[in-house]
């Protein structure tokens, strides 16, 4: 049999206080299952539970030999009684968070979790009101009491980079995403690496659950945990196999079709809790009805120890309506001209890419405000997936941006020194008109205005000060102080503030009511995020959404799509999230996007691959409202 | 325990960050009212706390500029980290003042061993010095929760027994000391013994909270599993098929295997780490009187040394010959003398 994990740090552990007699100790009840030695463990408890001491002298080595004052003792004392205080009554992950604007809500479930429920639990929170908040405030707390060392994430794909870039900023924790390599089926990088995050797609295929299963976890957590809910797959299998201390399951939907769901994930939590199915099922399952419970509050009465679900009605976050309106800008003239060329240009680097069989395939995602094409080793012939993706994004973005982004391959293509030419000869385009009308007629109303790239957002700085409109910036590359005095002009002066993406991320922006989105990110979840920053908790206004595109371009399907099949912009912040993790695709939207662009040689195949992927997002989002609505009904409104 | 209130633990904090700063070398400006301060430090110990400069400011802000002292982040483990390297943690004192009043030594004696048929007579009693080792131990139990405390051991370096000196750093009559530390190892080892004891006495209400969840969850696995293996007799419902007796003995196996699994799971998730830490190390010189005592019953006798200490003001208790805990009591045959602890005493004697 394979050594626990326990076993194998106790194995490495530095010197060891000798043995005592037994004098003390509780003999060994026979029900325990025995696997060390009384010699190794010479104190247990009454249930046997080992209790191995361990004598940790090592920084007596180190130790000078000069010798210490009576003060310099006692400051030694101090400090071992300041660490001392540091119990769950203060939660030690609070403090040096970046932009996490915790609820009062989020802290009592960590609290709960920490103290009742012992890191095994079910985050159920209604959409949007922060389960993953609560887990990662959760795994650091775990992290700083160095409870827990090796943590294993496992989200949903297109979740991944979202989940990657909070766990970094917010959270300041680096998390390992397997490669895409024979690397990751090799037990060494699972046992090697102590903080991982992957996809459940990756996690689950190939030879890459037994490699996982092998190395043991002090903590896994599992985003969008209702995928599973069928003991018979996989990924069921997997979770329950993963040899853990704690374990967090995230669904804000549980149950999907039938109860028998809440079983099989209650039981990777706490196998035998709510007993075996067929006994579940005797006693709370309606016969001839399997979404029907029966023994209610028995049932609630158990969930109570495994689950916690926040919901809206029960901490009182009801947000006032948003409006959302697509503002469509046709270019004329050499602007018009730009777009008609670029994507002939695109599609002919995209061909040569691709007789080159250049395989840097969009693995690795766009960092904020990349508008730059870092393209100076990549000849024309060999452009990636990443810098296609680029360049069609600093399209969609502004000429000035396109300008830029294209400026290395201008050194070595004719075409492309034309194109730039061209882009640079835009001096307003047509969504800087309508981006002035709107602020025109927004008068009186405090307005954010993201944009997506450096070049854009300078671009608009001059636009403001040509057309004599106060605004304020806030963008990454600010100081701390410099983004607070950004947020106070808003705030006491300007009525317009310029964003990149980070914008006013855990600052209180609630008393603007409006959001311009200059340009828009292929990935829904960003969009999301910029929504979050003024239709959240402490808003009391209604909010007004305004997306600018350019007729014809990318954005503009991704618009329609996320606006006319699964009507996003009146989504509740979060939902997106979980219709993404409902769908079958498996991939980033934005890979996605790129996907269907590169393999459409027209503008008709690009429209049906699109009809295609909304067709996938309306199906996703069904069933999530269905999973929603049955989980209303099961759990109501008052679930504590 | 102390009732902490966020204000009194930013006091305790910045009074802390301040003494350190100074301690090891540097200059500090941080009055009680502000949130902020300043330091100026040799630039080890500021690379040490995780600056990059001689001087930075003291923040009692997370995530504020320069140093943040705060209780969570990053400010305690390298206060722990500058402790270690620039502040040392042994000490060697001298309470010199203490007098020793000659006095009836038989006396003391007789007090402490009454005994009908047996004698202690006192051979000799020699006034002068003996070492003492306080030792700090930070004790810290990780399981599927955590405990934490500290506890203070004080070993006489020459018997290697514990004794009970009180809180010497506070005593009015302690004085720093030019003699070398010695026999560390020996008392550090005796001290890390006491504090398993004492921390298994201490840590009880933990323990019972372990105990009973582990109990509650093994149950719960236990039943679980035992109706799934039950359940494996059964016939499948929808196709009426009637499994072999083969197929039932394998998954009652395969059931009997994942109860194992889980419950060394739970086990390993339960079992208890302690890990003990020595903090700070005070070497105090007491004056003694070591008396030689002769413990005699009928033919068997034996010469035993005892210590009398002039801080304690009483005979330190010996050495349990079984246990090593200290004691006055006796174990008496027709052939020997024996120190044995009061537990031992109860339990069967050794053959």
């Amino acid at each position: 049999m394979k050594r626990s994990s326990l076993a194998n740090k106790v194995e490495s552990a530095p010197t060891l206080v000798s043995v005592l007699p037994l004098a003390e100790v509780t003999k060994q009840t026979d029900s325990l299952t025995h696997r060390q030695s009384e010699a190794e463990y010479p104190y247990r408890t009454a249930s046997g539970i080992p209790i191995r001491f361990r004598l940790n002298d090592s920084h007596l080595l180190n130790e000078s030999r000069s010798v210490a004052s009576r003060d310099q003792l006692k400051l030694h004392l101090r400090l071992a009684d300041l660490q001392l205080l540091r119990g769950f009554d203060q939660l030690l992950c609070l403090e040096g968070l970046q932009g996490v604007e915790h609820l009062p809500h989020q802290i009592e479930t960590v609290r709960k979790v920490l103290r009742r429920f012992r890191g095994r639990v079910l985050l159920a929170d209604e959409v949007g009101l922060g389960k993953t908040i609560e887990a990662c405030l959760l795994l650091r707390e775990y992290l700083l009491r160095g409870q827990v060392r090796r943590v294993l994430i496992m989200v949903p794909n297109p979740l991944v980079s979202q989940w990657h870039e909070e766990l970094a900023t917010k959270f300041l924790l680096d998390f390992t995403v397997p490669p895409r390599t024979v690397a990751s089926d090799r037990l060494e990088f699972w046992e090697q690496t102590d903080r991982v995050l992957v996809s459940t797609s990756f996690a689950k295929s190939g030879k890459r659950p037994e490699a996982i299963t092998n190395a043991a976890w002090d903590l896994v957590i599992v985003d969008e945990a209702h995928h599973c809910k069928n003991r018979s797959t996989r990924i069921w299998q997997l979770v329950n196999s993963l040899k853990r201390k704690h374990i967090f399951l995230l669904s804000a939907t549980p149950v999907q079709n039938n109860l028998t769901e809440l079983h099989s994930l209650l039981t990777l939590l706490e196998p035998g809790h709510l007993k075996t199915e067929a006994d579940f099922k005797r006693q709370y399952v309606t016969r001839g009805n399997p979404r029907d419970p029966r023994n209610r509050e028995k049932l609630r009465s158990l969930l109570s120890e495994v689950m916690i679900r926040n919901t809206r009605s029960l901490v009182q976050i009801n947000l006032p309506p948003r409006y959302a309106q697509t503002i469509m800008a046709r270019p004329e003239g050499s602007e018009r001209e730009l777009y008609q060329e670029v994507d002939g240009f695109l599609r002919m680097l995209t061909a040569k890419s691709d007789a080159d069989a250049d395989e840097s395939i969009g693995d690795t995602p766009i960092s904020e405000g990349s508008t730059e094409v870092t393209a100076a080793s990549a000849p024309v012939g060999r452009v990636s997936r990443m810098k296609l993706q680029s360049l069609l994004q600093t399209l969609g973005s502004h000429p000035s941006a396109f300008a830029s982004g294209i400026e290395s391959l201008a050194e070595v293509d004719q075409v492309a020194q034309r194109l730039k030419v061209l882009a640079t000869s835009v001096t307003k385009s047509a969504k800087d008109v309508r981006l002035l009308e709107l602020l025109q007629q927004s008068k009186g109303h405090k307005a954010l205005v993201f944009v997506h790239s450096k070049k854009t957002l300078h671009r608009l700085q001059e636009l403001m000060t040509e057309t004599k409109i106060s605004f304020s910036t806030f963008s990454g590359e600010q100081s701390a102080s410099e983004k607070d005095l950004a947020v106070e002009s808003l705030r006491n002066s300007v009525n317009v503030m310029l964003c990149t993406e980070s914008g006013g991320e855990g600052r209180n922006l609630q008393f603007a009511d409006t959001l311009i989105n200059y340009d828009l990110p292929w990935n829904p979840m960003r969009i999301e995020q910029r929504i979050g920053r003024i239709h959240r908790f402490g808003q009391t206004q209604d909010v007004f959404i305004f997306n600018l595109c350019t007729e014809g371009s990318i954005e503009s399907r991704i618009l329609r799509l996320l606006n006319d099949k699964i009507r996003m912009f009146e989504l509740v912040v979060g939902e997106v999230g979980s219709i993404l993790g409902n769908l079958d695709e498996g991939e980033e939207f934005e890979s996605l996007v790129l996907k269907m662009w590169v393999n459409s040689a027209s503008d008709a195949q690009l429209e049906k691959s699109f009809d295609q992927l909304g067709d996938s997002l309306l199906d996703a989002q069904e069933k999530y409202l269905d999973a929603k609505n049955l989980d209303d009904a099961l759990f109501g409104e008052d679930y504590e | 325990m102390a009732v902490y209130s966020q204000n009194s633990v930013q006091d305790d904090l910045r009074e802390f960050a301040v003494d350190l700063l100074s301690e090891t070398g540097g200059m500090v400006e941080w009055q009680d009212d502000q949130s902020q301060g300043s330091a100026l430090v040799p630039i080890e110990v500021g690379q040490c706390l995780g600056q990059n400069s001689e001087s930075f400011v003291l923040s009692n802000e997370a995530g504020g500029a320069g140093l943040s002292v705060s209780l969570g982040g990053q400010f305690l483990d390298l206060a722990v980290r500058t402790l270690e390297h620039f502040v040392p943690m042994r000490g060697a004192f001298a309470m010199p003042e203490l007098n020793i009043k000659k006095s009836d030594f038989q006396q003391i004696v007789d007090a402490a061993f009454g005994w009908q048929n047996a004698r202690a007579r006192v051979k000799q009693g020699i006034v002068g010095h003996t070492t003492y080792h306080t030792w700090w131990l930070n004790v810290v139990l990780h399981s599927e929760d955590t405990w934490e405390t500290v506890i203070a051991v004080s070993v006489n370096s020459s018997s290697l027994l514990p004794t009970e000196l009180g809180s010497v750093l506070d005593s009015m009559d302690l004085q720093s000391s030019k003699t070398p530390i010695v026999h560390e190892p020996e008392t550090l080892h005796v001290a890390g013994m006491i504090a398993q004891r004492q921390t298994i006495k201490l840590a009880r209400s933990f323990f019972d909270r372990a105990d009973q969840r582990l109990n509650r969850d093994r149950k719960r696995l236990k039943d679980y599993y035992a109706a799934m293996q039950r359940e494996a007799t059964t016939t499948n419902r929808r196709t009426k098929v009637v499994p072999s007796d083969e197929e039932i003995q394998d998954r009652k196996r395969v059931v009997g295997l994942e109860l194992k699994r889980k419950l060394v799971e739970l086990d390993d998730r339960f079992a208890v780490e302690a890990s003990i830490k020595p903090l700070a190390l005070a070497q105090v010189e007491i004056p003694t009187v070591v008396i030689e005592v002769e413990i005699q019953r009928k033919s068997a006798m034996r010469v035993y040394r005892l210590y009398w200490n002039a801080l304690r003001k009483s005979l330190e208790p010996l050495k349990c010959s079984r246990c090593a805990e200290g004691s006055f009591n006796f174990w008496f045959t027709n052939d020997t003398v024996d120190a044995v602890c009061n537990s031992c005493h109860s339990s069967k004697p050794a053959e």
